[in-house]
């Protein structure tokens, strides 16, 4: 266990023992405190890392987007909170500079929307096979659970698709708009990837070598 | 006083958050902690 998940214990241990509350509104506590106290703590490491190296809002896209279609399609995952949060500085902060230095030269609307269609398409034929992926720790059992969240990965996916197509299709009055799409595209790739089996045994390799470097599991 | 209305708050937050992660597929990001017992099948 690491320092936030300590932090979240401790701080609804104390809330418990304060408000007199029983064992399971301590254990929801906790869990609700390790999700927002993750979510703050990646956030400001990649802010600070996308401000220094001047690609802040790219790596933000990527960020929400990824955490936003992510609730819906579930994905691989590292077993220690260490390795998912070095994994996702890392992914975050390498997809952010891609799509401000790398993927930054800019094509003709029509190969963009070509590019587009063809990655969109790609990733609505693996959610359809694979949405939703879960794992021991949140198992999705029940059917009517799996159709809702099938329906919203959809939606979702639909929607940056069209957040993809205005962005290009602006980014010939306003240039910003060309990474924005382009970090969109990314978020979608990235995620996309940590559905299929591929995505899946690499995120394991990284989840076994950065524990082993850290020294612990 | 005061202190407890704090707690109350932070406890408020956290429920909520708990229960949104509860009706999704995972966390937000790529660590899933054991989801407590309570809010399994939501």
């Amino acid at each position: 266990m690491i320092i936030i998940e300590r932090l979240a214990h401790r701080i609804a241990d104390k809330i418990s023992l304060q408000l007199e509350l029983d064992k399971d509104q301590n254990a929801v506590i906790a869990y609700g405190l390790i999700g927002i106290l993750q979510v703050i703590t990646l956030f400001i490491v990649i802010s600070i890392f996308g401000h220094i190296f001047d690609f802040l809002y790219e790596a933000l896209i990527v960020f929400f987007s990824v955490g936003f279609i992510r609730k819906s399609t579930g994905g691989a995952h590292a077993s220690t909170m260490n390795a998912c949060n070095i994994i996702s500085i890392m992914s975050i902060s390498l997809l952010g500079a891609s799509a401000r230095y790398l993927f930054n030269y800019h094509l003709n609307f029509y190969a963009n929307l070509t590019i587009t269609i063809f990655v969109y398409a790609m990733s609505f034929m693996v959610f359809y096979f694979r949405v939703p992926v879960d794992n021991p720790n949140k198992p999705i059992v029940k059917l009517e659970k799996i159709k809702r969240l099938r329906r919203e990965s959809f939606f979702k996916l639909t929607l940056f698709f069209l957040l993809t197509i205005a962005s290009i299709k602006l980014a010939s009055y306003y240039e910003g708009f060309y990474s924005i799409g382009v970090s969109i595209i990314l978020a979608i790739i990235w995620q996309v990837f940590t559905l299929t089996k591929t995505g899946t045994l690499l995120l394991d390799k990284l989840d076994t070598k950065v524990n082993l470097i850290l020294g612990k599991r | 006083m005061k202190k407890k209305n704090l707690f109350t708050l932070i406890a408020a937050i956290a429920t909520a958050f708990a229960a949104t992660i509860a009706t999704s597929a995972c966390i937000y990001f790529a660590y899933q902690p054991e989801e407590p017992e309570c809010l399994r099948d939501k």
